[in-house]
């Protein structure tokens, strides 16, 4: 049994999807993050609203500047989070 | 011998620079965790770094009551001591949460100083902090208690963890509770100058242990 992933790996494996293609439909993202519908709607909201993600006239999603950033930090964030066992 | 001469010699200069020092560490501690918290908004990080708001505001409080304490009417006084064990309480209890705050609430983001669960912290800090106006002790003898419950979490955290640092987190928690213990002891025998410097020298060890860890993660940045 797969173990739960916590928000930030959620985040990241979503962006890093993301970053792998230009733009990508709403339904195929669905697919290769394993979330349920529900919990893809609230996270494509969240990368939304911090502008990590953006969706162009084609309804298309496609990671921002911000995403990559956020891409980039994650070992860090990952690493002070197991530092300080936070 | 020298060291505790200079140091009664000069007491008031060191206590200024001192100070300065801790407020500067907690400063740095908050100022280089901003970036990766906007990032992130990730709950752990927003009370660790409340924590070290905190104990910054602490330490000027501190600062400016044993200025005033000769020169201004006693109410000033009291009032910031009361403030100064408000946000040394709050900032310690801050950071007890953001190692246990998983157990309380979901990830949901909202402000950083002011949220429900912030609040009672700061009612507890306040009740607390104004209970220490009868009995200084009390100010110790809670934050020994918090430190001892931070000090078994951490060690708990150790052996789940694959990082080294949580060797030093454990070792800056402990610092800081002998700390806390030696404060405790200081009211009723009163420590010497010597004592004064152990004391402080072991209070400010946590604060740079807690800056290296965060320096730390910055390091593996390509």
């Amino acid at each position: 049994m797969n173990k739960k992933r916590d928000r930030l790996t959620i985040i990241k494996e979503i962006l890093t999807i993301l970053s792998f293609k230009k733009t990508i439909k709403p339904t195929r993202l669905l697919h290769s993050s394993n979330l349920s519908p529900q919990m893809f709607k609230s996270y494509i909201s969240e990368l939304t609203d911090k502008k990590m993600l953006e969706i162009n006239d084609k309804k298309e999603f496609l990671i921002t500047l911000k995403g990559r950033s956020f891409l980039e930090e994650y070992k860090e964030i990952e690493k002070i989070i197991q530092n300080f066992g936070l | 011998m020298r060291i505790v001469t200079f140091a009664l010699e000069n007491k008031e200069l060191l206590r200024v620079i001192y100070t300065l020092f801790i407020v500067s560490l907690c400063a740095i501690i908050v100022l280089k965790t901003d970036r990766i918290f906007k990032l992130s908004d990730y709950q752990g990080l927003r009370y660790f770094r409340n924590a070290f708001f905190f104990y910054g505001i602490g330490w000027i409080i501190l600062g400016i009551l044993m200025d005033i304490q000769v020169s201004f009417p006693v109410q000033y006084s009291l009032i910031l001591q009361v403030l100064y064990s408000f946000t040394t309480l709050t900032g310690s209890l801050f950071l007890l949460y953001s190692l246990t705050w998983k157990y309380f609430e979901k990830e949901k983001s909202h402000n950083s100083l002011f949220s429900p669960k912030s609040a009672v912290i700061y009612l507890l800090s306040l009740f607390l902090g104004i209970i220490t106006l009868k009995r200084g002790v009390i100010l110790e003898f809670f934050q020994i208690i918090i430190f001892f419950i931070l000090l078994m979490i951490s060690l708990h955290n150790q052996i789940k963890s694959k990082t080294k640092f949580t060797n030093y987190y454990v070792g800056g928690v402990l610092l800081s509770l002998f700390f806390w213990s030696l404060k405790a002891i200081n009211r009723v025998i009163n420590l010497d100058t010597l004592g004064d410097i152990i004391m402080y020298l072991l209070g400010s060890i946590f604060y740079i242990i807690f800056l290296v860890g965060i320096l730390n993660s910055n390091k593996n940045k390509k």
